[in-house]
């Protein structure tokens, strides 16, 4: 009996070792566990290509040359893909051969990667959230909740009906959704460009770094709350909507022939010394500008 | 500002390169306006190069002269006389780039007539706008399980409808860019929708 199970234990550390072996040999990882944990070695300013259909993907920045992933799956019937590579490590979900997943099935992905890396997220359904990444920024997701803080390199996020939020971030900034509404906290951006069809725009702050920014939508509000020392020169104008103003604004130098038009559909000034240029169009929506509280 | 304005606002300017913001605004909407003022740049800049071209020397007319006269083509006057066809020649000579640059002028006069004429007033095409993208989403719409589709069809109806809303809007404030510029918003927001109807079909 106990020849038996010590044979027992040695069969399953062969086939364990073995497993790992073919793991490494591929260089590409298959697994089906229901949680995986990996870390890679890699530069400083590594590319992260991530690929996930539904779940919550979160991405933290360690002033580590490693990238960790963890992901926890609801389902085995999903494949994690994972290629590793020292500048570049690519994730990818998808169902195995054949599978039809249930709706509600997803991948939930834990990722630290190094500070100035590049992050690439093509996702459908599920909150992306990415805190203190210096590099480079692309987000394409559908109907996800997407919260971008302290970021300052080149961002570009855009969903279908999914909400977009954006804090303490800096660098150039597109955010554009269909129906999401977009919200910008202490953003202060060289280039922030806002673009919704029927979502809300929110921004506070102090339209700071003398950047341009240009907030649009169609319909739905936008409101603007400047802070004490935001130094901005504003155009505004809604079609259809109208335009409501607590901000002083002085009249800037060049006009416009615009400005034959109600306060309530054109508005332009400068606010402070007019460091900024701050661009805001609604079709039907009201723009609100409210100055320091 | 509508045309008739526009055109008397570009008279009084002196070569058209300064307009006032309001004409330079209607000239930016107006495609009529916009081709009026490029012919008459291209038309100055040609009568500008005539001016400038060097004229054959006195000489070689009187040289045309005698050999027409040793030819027998015309008659070869007293040496008191021919002072007079040389001279005559030169002055003759001067007088070409005047004449091709009035005949230019007027050639430019005629353009602003003709347009004057023929430059279809009402309805004027002020706006060149392209035609928003039409790909066939009932396609792909298709290949979409129900619960996906629901979201990109809500939001294609959303974008259709400010598309339709933003064009009618425009047919009456053609002088107006901001809606211009929110119409190709909708137009980039229905091309984004294709986009990603496209890339989710791959998932």
């Amino acid at each position: 009996m106990g020849r038996i199970l010590k044979f027992d234990e040695t069969a399953a550390r062969l086939a364990a070792a073995a497993f790992l072996a073919s793991i490494v040999c591929v260089g590409i990882t298959a697994a089906y566990a229901e949680q995986i944990k990996k870390d890679f070695p890699t530069g400083t300013k590594p590319s992260l290509l991530l690929r996930n259909q539904n779940g919550a993907i979160s991405v933290k920045t360690w002033d580590q040359r490693r990238i960790s992933i963890q992901a926890n799956s609801s389902s085995d019937a999903i494949e994690v893909m994972i290629q590793p590579g020292e500048q570049k490590v690519t994730v990818q979900t998808h169902p195995k051969d054949g599978t039809v997943l249930p709706a509600d099935a997803h991948v939930d992905f834990d990722i630290w990667v190094p500070r100035e890396s590049t992050v690439h997220v093509d996702t459908e359904r599920g909150q992306v959230a990415v805190d203190n990444v210096t590099g480079d920024i692309s987000i394409e997701g559908v109907s996800n909740p997407i919260l971008l803080s302290n970021i300052s390199g080149h961002v570009s996020v855009r969903t279908v009906d999914g909400p977009i939020l954006i804090r303490s971030s800096e660098g150039h900034i597109e955010a554009r959704s269909i129906s999401g509404d977009l919200k910008f906290v202490r953003v202060n951006a060289t280039e922030l460009v806002a673009n919704t069809n029927s979502g809300t725009i929110n921004y506070e702050g102090d339209f700071g770094s003398g950047g341009h920014y240009i907030l649009n939508n169609y319909k739905s509000p936008i409101n603007i709350i400047a802070s004490e020392k935001a130094s901005f020169e504003v155009t505004a104008r809604a079609m259809e909507g109208t335009i409501e103003s607590d901000i002083p604004l002085r009249p800037t130098p060049i006009g416009q022939h615009f400005r034959k038009l109600s306060p309530s559909k054109f508005l332009q000034g400068l606010f402070n010394t007019g460091e900024s240029t701050v661009q805001i169009m609604s079709y039907s929506g009201t723009i609100r500008l409210h100055g320091p509280r | 500002m509508n045309c008739d304005e526009f055109e008397q606002e570009l008279e009084q300017s002196d070569d058209g390169s300064e307009l006032p913001a309001v004409a330079e605004a209607h000239r930016r909407n107006c495609l009529a306006c916009t081709e009026l003022v490029e012919d008459l740049s291209l038309i100055r800049t040609q009568a500008r190069s005539l001016r400038g071209s060097e004229q054959p020397a006195d000489w070689v007319w009187q040289r045309i002269h005698q050999q027409l006269a040793r030819e027998g083509v015309i008659k070869e006057d007293s040496p008191r006389r021919l002072v007079m066809p040389a001279l005559a020649f030169g002055w003759f000579s001067r007088l070409i780039p005047s004449f091709a640059y009035a005949a230019v002028f007027a050639m430019a006069l005629g353009v602003v007539y003709v347009y004057s004429i023929l430059a279809p007033r009402v309805p004027v095409p002020a706006v060149s706008v392209p035609p928003p993208p039409n790909p066939p989403f009932a396609e792909l719409f298709e290949k979409v399980p129900a619960e996906k589709r629901a979201v990109y069809v809500n939001n294609l109806d959303q974008v259709e409808s400010s598309i339709q809303h933003l064009q009618t809007y425009m047919a009456s404030h053609p002088d107006d860019p901001f809606a211009r510029e929110a119409l190709f918003n909708s137009y980039q927001e229905k091309s984004r929708l294709w986009e990603d109807l496209v890339r989710w079909e791959e998932f």
